[in-house]
């Protein structure tokens, strides 16, 4: 629903205030309840669905196959689709990329976990169903992938693991199967608003951000890509560089008790 | 040839249900109160699937207005991962995918009180997240879950299900294995009378077997309304009792 | 939100049943799926015991509203040290002793869990099929239950974390059996589990005693007729027996096999290849494989290589390195002469140390061997790493005497020589070597360890006396997996039940007779033609007959009327079932095997004279020139006039005193025959031969006495052409209407490899060669290959000719593209085979299609389903093939026996030139033999062998003359009869003169 201007005067004014105070009494790294479940959807070998409590809904299936990893090097790919967009929407080709780049980037994810033999590895297809969202949908996303990596299982191989010479075709335990142990990569949006960053912004807070900061953290630090997303269709601002520096503190501050939260699920 | 025994000589199905035994059946409603005007979440032995109804609501094409009633939009979204192997490409355009689509439309044009909603449109959006045979008749119950939940004015239930044949036994609620090696059909019942508002065949069936897949059909159909019923009641008397508190 | 984040481990439903997901990993072609099931447990599985008060109470009927029938007796057998118990199996029990089990004279009363079920059919598809079968037919005295203790909420088991899952489910059925145990205490039943696996046993024991454990020969050794059957007990591993097993367990090792994941990563990379291995019928220690690819078999040769494969088993084979391939070899040999004594061992055949050669190496090495194929020198040769599928099957033999220990009177090791030249001999353990020695008995093989030279197998039962007409052609139905035994009573049960006094109606409009079926007035009444059929004489079965009238318009209308068998033969039913599994009537000299009931074949369905008779006719209207002008088919009812032999339709056509109407159809018949005979050759059609002959019985006797080559006459051809029209007529209806899944009949062009030794042979001994271009070049080089001096030198090239033609074969057709329809031999491009459904299933496949085209009645499904269409389709190609063989097996006896009563000289002909030996045909009793280069002459080492001119010579014994035989040189051989002192084995001697 449309903010009136002066909602949205009102809103802004709050925000970007000193004290910067959210119309929901939320602290500025302060998230909204979070509804995850994982593991959900027993033919996939791992998935996850997270709800927040604005309804945004995001589903999550990771299928893996095995693939020879000399001729296909990238051992994930992640698409995504937003229910009621063409598959070849700006946002979701949009999404789809920034999220394979942060998966693929060096140094998030160790590939050598899905390394099966001397030729062969699995490869995770990550498929992102968003059913509704009512602010930019990344994090959501990021999370999701998060916890359903996180809980994600591969079937056992019992073949040898030299097979370069002579050929194996990779074989499998018939039941058993291995949690896959790796950090996935999260990404955080924050809002800005004047001086001020706000994580896990709402409809309403986006509605009159200047600009949003998306922030990656891998393992215990903050990687590629940093970037900056326009949260509304209006009121698009530049921003101070401090800003921008106080958003990577509040991830820094904050990334690693969220990788914790989801870690225990 | 198949690894298993489809019908065993003892009556058992792969399964282990009997020829006349219905699917685990777990349905709730208002799952998304958010997200859309009503919806449903079912789980139909492994499908899996999410309904949401939006509407009735204005249009925002003008050719999508009819100032006599309401118009219908059912898309399905069979999801790339919702089946073992994971699909390459997908589904959305796909001619059965289509099919599916427009069979369902005339499913529920004929039941839901559309001239009551003149000019508007109700958008009925579903998200296959599993299957496991039987598709079309799971997609009907989750369609009439949120249809109900939206509070849409509708003639009847429409309860569906497929009925296999397996060379002169019907099998009630067939699964993917099942479907892969017998032809099958797919009934959507009206309440609780013998009238079929869809009657899907996809394979040859020998028209002398057709009635008694029909009567095994309807009888499992009259089941499924049945759980529903009780399901959509016992929300009911929660919400009855929440606001009186 | 009331989605669970995991599923529970089971949930309860409202119905009374459970329901829990099965999750496994199905790793294929390297992929690793998961795969999720729902299972639903359930209260309401019985026991199915008599003597059991409380399951019948808990029963649910099935679809046809049956109750389960409760077969275990409440009085089972009751053993001294057991007591009254029913017996619980496990999987490698079945699979190793269905035939003990089989066995009428023990094991009743038996358990099979359906987990033991379910790895029965997924190892092994035919002894699924034998142990349905016994549970089937349990009411009779075997008494075989199946328990679904998969889908029993009590019975039912979770894996245990690092639990594989052979050993959930030896945890299942152990399960199973303390369910029972317990359940059926209070009727003092006790439950014995028969497994060989002593881990198993083991864990059984430690159990509680709701149960007892044995192994398979502890529970034989119980029976009271135990002594009897101890011999039947499958021959496994040699644990029991580790003493001085000297004689088999030699410093001889075979090869391991690779592991499977090398054989699916060698498939797919292209290193190793998968494909049916032939021993050569020469020589038994020489394989080939035809791989994709190769232009030629690839050679595999000598034990090691051959690594314990049997004839006709699906193996996977790796290229041997270029230093061992060899050129084929010319020296024949078989296991029943080879290492008589079992000490020798096949020189060039080292223990080469096994070069380790990597996949692309190995790559390299293929593309060499392709080329070597084509030098024709030196062939690449392979070696067997992995067998897929073992063709293991029942096997006839007799005892080798010389491995009897004649003073050992218990049990002891002894070899069985099988019937089939190809196989090696077999080693069993019996305490009665003696009793069997000089008969001919059935075995079994069960394995093969790698430590063993022959492979191990146990003796199955008795035939008889070696020789015994009896146990001969008992024995050569068995060989050739021919079913003989009687119909069963449920098949019986779906004939007419007015028996022999079953007459057609007399009219079609009859309320009574239409009320019991309703197609009857869709039937023409076709009474009024004057129809007549011509078969050989004495025959009982007449598929068909004929008629043909002149028509106003100059035209003729002929009709072909063949037997309904499917009015009597109803889809779906035990009848139908039984045909479709035999497939084809069997004729054998003395003896016909019938594919349908006595009744049907040569009484209801026989298209006798006189009578009125349900026939399928198709007609048409032909003109002068023999063209089809119109076409139309119908069931309908016939009264044939009369049933003539061939010698008797000759002789009434050829009578100018008869003038009848009959008579002049019949003229008219073979008038138009000669034309389309005549369009039939010009097309291409060819005109092959077989060394047939036939065998006269002396009517009082019935002992063989004289052989005689087929021969043909006018009428013969003037039925067969009618009868092709009529096949290519109905073939084309049936693929109109059922353009996937109509039963039709293909013949290919041979490779013209097939044909090179032929053409080298012809060209370089008489400068003749057979064009393969076409079927019509083929038939016109056939004509011009004629040697002036030697009349049956054609004849003699059409034989070897026709064994270079692939086999006819049938299919449906979904499966093949249009252009692959064409019978090559016929020259047709559509062919199907619907004129003798009384001996031929794929007729009465025809026959239910053609009636569904035509609208009679609706085409049963299993006809319409593509899967169902080709497993009939290849059963019935492999039971055309077996009845063809036994066949010519049941000619070759009675030959030799003639023989064995008058020896003589004939002319014969050389067919094949050996390095050690010749193969001459002798066209007069159909026999071909191999002389020995030690029986054409003295000194063998003086013999030479010339490759490029196809000559063997050698210094004549009786003469002492030098003599050069080349291949189709003429010759005289003295044939006689002889009995082979190892094998006990008449065959045909043949001596050059």
């Amino acid at each position: 629903m449309p903010l009136s201007i002066a909602e949205k005067s009102y809103l802004y004014d709050s925000l970007s205030s000193n004290a910067g105070t959210r119309p929901d009494g939320r602290l500025p790294h302060q998230f909204r309840p979070l509804e995850v479940y994982t593991d959900f959807l027993p033919s996939s070998n791992g998935s996850s669905r997270i709800i927040a409590s604005d309804s945004s809904e995001c589903i999550v299936s990771v299928k893996a196959n095995v693939v020879d990893h000399q001729v296909q090097q990238d051992l994930f790919q992640v698409e995504v689709d937003i229910a009621g967009q063409r598959d070849d929407s700006s946002e979701v080709e949009t999404l789809t990329s920034l999220l394979n780049r942060v998966l693929e980037s060096r140094g998030s994810i160790d590939a050598s976990k899905l390394k099966l033999t001397r030729k062969y590895s699995y490869k995770l297809f990550i498929d992102v169903l968003v059913i509704s969202s009512s602010s930019h949908p990344v994090s959501l996303i990021s999370f999701t992938i998060f916890s359903a990596l996180n809980s994600t299982y591969l079937p056992k191989i019992i073949s040898s693991f030299d097979d370069l010479e002579v050929e194996e075709l990779p074989t499998f335990h018939d039941a058993d199967m291995v949690k896959l142990d790796v950090s996935p990569p999260l990404v955080f949006i924050l809002a800005v608003v004047g001086e001020n960053v706000f994580m896990d912004a709402a409809a309403n807070e986006s509605e009159v951000a200047d600009n949003g900061l998306i922030i990656t953290w891998s393992g215990d630090k903050i990687v590629a890509p940093i970037r900056t997303v326009a949260l509304n269709n209006s009121d698009v601002k530049g921003f101070n560089p401090l800003v921008l520096q106080r958003g990577i503190q509040m991830v820094q501050q904050y990334a690693g008790d969220v990788v914790r939260a989801f870690a225990n699920l | 040839m198949s690894r298993f025994e489809i019908y065993s000589p003892e009556g058992l199905r792969v399964d282990g249900r009997r020829w006349n035994e219905l699917r685990r059946f777990d349905c709730s409603i208002n799952t998304h109160s958010h997200a859309a005007d009503g919806s449903s979440y079912l789980e139909q032995g492994n499908n899996k699937i999410i309904t949401l109804v939006k509407g009735p609501k204005e249009p925002s094409l003008r050719s999508q207005m009819d100032p006599t009633k309401a118009l219908l939009k059912v898309s399905v979204n069979i999801t790339k991962f919702s089946k073992t192997e994971r699909s390459k490409t997908s589904h959305k355009n796909e001619r059965r995918v289509l099919e599916i689509q427009t069979a369902l439309t005339r499913t529920f044009n004929k039941n839901v009180m559309l001239h009551i909603y003149p000019r508007t449109l109700i958008d009925i959006e579903i998200h296959v997240l599993q299957q496991d045979g039987g598709l079309v008749g799971t997609l009907i119950n989750g369609i009439t879950l949120a249809l109900i939940d939206a509070g849409i004015a509708m003639f009847d239930y429409i309860s569906g299900v497929s009925v296999g044949l397996y060379d002169t036994t019907p099998l009630l609620e067939v699964n993917s294995l099942e479907e892969n090696v017998m032809s099958s059909v797919t009934l959507g019942v009206v309440g609780k009378t013998e009238k079929l508002s869809l009657l899907l065949v996809e394979d040859k069936i020998p028209l002398d077997r057709l009635e008694s897949v029909l009567a095994i059909g309807i009888a499992g159909a009259h089941r499924v309304r049945e759980l529903m019923d009780s399901e959509l009641r016992k929300r009911a008397e929660k919400r009855v009792a929440n606001s009186t508190n | 939100m009331s989605v669970a984040a995991a599923l529970p481990k089971r949930k309860r439903l409202s119905e009374g049943l459970t329901v829990t997901q099965k999750v496994f990993v199905r790793s294929r072609n390297g992929r690793a799926s998961k795969i999720v099931r729902e299972h639903y447990l359930r209260k309401d599985i019985p026991c199915l015991s008599r003597a059991c008060d409380k399951c019948p109470e808990i029963v649910v009927p099935d679809a046809k509203s049956e109750l389960p029938s409760f077969v275990l007796s409440e009085s089972p057998l009751e053993l001294p040290s057991i007591g009254k118990h029913y017996v619980v199996l496990d999987t490698n029990v079945i699979l190793q002793a269905i035939d003990l089990l089989e066995n009428p004279d023990c094991f009743s009363d038996v358990i099979v869990p359906q987990i033991v079920l379910e790895e029965v059919r997924n190892k092994s598809y035919p002894v699924y099929t034998r142990l349905r079968s016994l549970t089937k037919n349990s009411d009779d005295k075997k008494r075989f239950i199946v328990f679904h203790n998969e889908f029993n909420e009590f019975t039912f088991i979770d894996r245990l974390p690092e639990e594989s899952i052979n050993d959930r489910n030896d945890r299942a059925i152990r399960k199973a059996c303390q369910w029972y145990g317990e359940h059926l205490e209070p009727y003092g039943i006790k439950i014995v589990l028969v497994t060989n696996d002593r881990l198993n046993r083991d864990a059984a024991d430690k159990s509680k005693d709701s149960f007892i454990s044995m192994s398979l020969f502890d529970y034989v050794q119980a029976l009271p007729n135990g002594d009897e059957i101890k011999d039947s007990i499958p021959n496994f591993e040699v644990s029991s027996e580790n003493t001085k097993d000297t004689e088999a367990k030699s410093e001889f090792t075979y090869p391991e096999y690779y592991s499977t994941s090398r054989i699916m990563g060698g498939l797919k990379n292209g290193a190793l290849f998968q494909g049916n291995i032939q021993i050569s019928e020469y020589n038994f220690l020489e394989g080939s494989i035809n791989l994709p690819n190769f232009s030629k078999p690839v050679l595999i040769v000598g034990p090691k290589n051959l690594n314990r494969a049997f004839n006709g088993d699906q193996v996977v084979v790796e290229l041997l390195p270029q230093s061992e391939w060899k050129a084929p070899s010319s020296i024949a040999l078989d296991s029943e002469h080879f290492d008589v004594n079992d000490n020798a061992d096949i020189d060039g055949d080292d223990d080469n140390s096994q070069v380790v050669l990597s996949d692309k190496q190995r790559k390299l090495l293929t593309q060499d061997a392709i080329l070597a194929q084509k030098s024709n020198k030196v062939q690449p040769t392979a070696r067997v790493v992995s067998i897929t599928r073992r063709s293991w099957r029942q096997y006839v033999g007799q005892i080798a005497p010389n491995s009897v220990d004649a003073q050992n009177g218990g049990t002891q090791n002894v070899f069985v020589i099988l019937m089939d030249k190809c196989l090696p001999k077999i080693r069993i353990r019996t305490r009665r070597a003696h009793e069997l020695l000089s008969q001919r008995i059935v075995i079994s093989v069960d394995s093969w360890p790698e430590t063993h030279k022959y492979p191990l197998g146990h003796f199955v039962r008795n035939l008889g006396e070696v020789e015994s007409v009896q146990a001969e052609t008992e024995a050569l139905l068995l060989e050739h997996d021919v079913e003989y035994r009687p119909f069963s009573k449920k098949v019986l049960e779906c004939l007419p039940p007015e028996g022999h006094d079953w007459k057609a109606p007399e009219t079609l409009d009859d309320a009574s007779a239409v009320s019991k079926d309703p197609l009857l007035p869709k039937r023409r009444d076709l009474r009024d033609k004057l129809i007549c059929s011509i078969d050989p004489p004495g025959c009982v079965d007449i598929d068909d007959a004929l008629h043909a009238k002149k028509l106003p318009n100059g035209n003729w209308e002929v009709g072909v009327h063949i037997a309904d068998v499917t009015h009597f033969v109803k889809p779906n039913t035990a009848l139908d079932g039984e045909g479709a599994s035999r497939g084809t009537s069997v004729y054998l000299v003395d003896k016909r095997i019938d594919m349908l009931p006595m009744l049907l074949g040569t009484d209801l369905c026989s298209l006798k004279p006189y009578v009125d008779r349900f026939a399928f006719s198709v007609l048409w209207e032909l003109n002068e020139n023999a063209d089809i002008v119109n076409v139309d088919f119908a069931k309908s009812v016939i009264k044939s006039r009369e049933a003539f032999s061939y010698e008797q339709a000759q002789l009434r056509i050829d009578d100018p005193n008869q003038q009848d109407e009959l008579t002049h159809g019949m003229r008219a018949l073979l008038k138009l025959s000669i034309k389309l005979k005549e369009k039939r050759i010009n097309a291409g059609a060819l005109n092959l031969a077989s060394p047939e002959v036939k065998v006269h019985m002396d009517s009082e006797t019935s002992d063989p006495n004289e052989v005689e080559i087929k021969k043909l006459l006018a009428t013969n051809s003037l039925v067969e052409e009618f009868m092709l029209l009529a096949n290519i007529s109905v073939a084309r209806k049936i693929y109109d209407s059922f353009p996937q899944t109509a039963m039709l009949r293909r013949h290919a062009s041979p490779p013209s490899t097939n044909f090179e030794l032929l053409n080298e042979m012809l060209q370089t001994r008489k400068g003749m060669s057979i064009s393969l271009e076409s079927s019509k070049a083929l038939a016109d080089s056939l004509d011009r290959c004629i040697d002036p001096k030697d009349p049956y030198f054609n004849t003699l090239v059409r034989i070897m000719s026709t064994r270079c033609m692939m086999a006819a074969q049938y299919f449906y057709s979904g499966a093949y593209s249009y252009s692959d329809f064409r019978h090559y031999g016929l020259a047709v491009d559509i062919y199907t085979h619907f004129t003798s459904p009384i001996r031929r299933y794929c007729d009465v496949v025809a026959h239910r299609q053609l009636a569904g085209a035509i609208g009679y009645e609706p085409l049963d499904l299993s006809h319409r389903d593509k899967n169902r269409m080709d497993m009939i389709c290849k059963n019935i190609n492999k039971k055309h093939r077996n009845a063809q063989f036994a066949g010519r097996a049941s000619i070759e006896y009675y030959v030799g026996q003639v023989m064995r009563n008058n020896e003589s000289v004939e002319t014969g002909y050389v067919i094949k030139v050996l390095n050690n030996g010749i193969v001459v045909l002798v066209p007069k009793f159909g026999v071909e033999g191999l002389i020995r280069l030690e029986n054409l002459t003295k000194d063998t080492g003086s013999a030479s062998f010339d490759e490029v001119e196809f000559k063997l010579s050698f210094t004549q014994a009786t003469t002492g003359k030098r003599r050069d035989v080349h291949v189709f040189e003429k010759v005289d051989v003295q044939v006689r009869s002889v009995l082979d002192q190892v094998t006990s084995k008449r065959k045909a001697e043949l001596l050059l003169i």
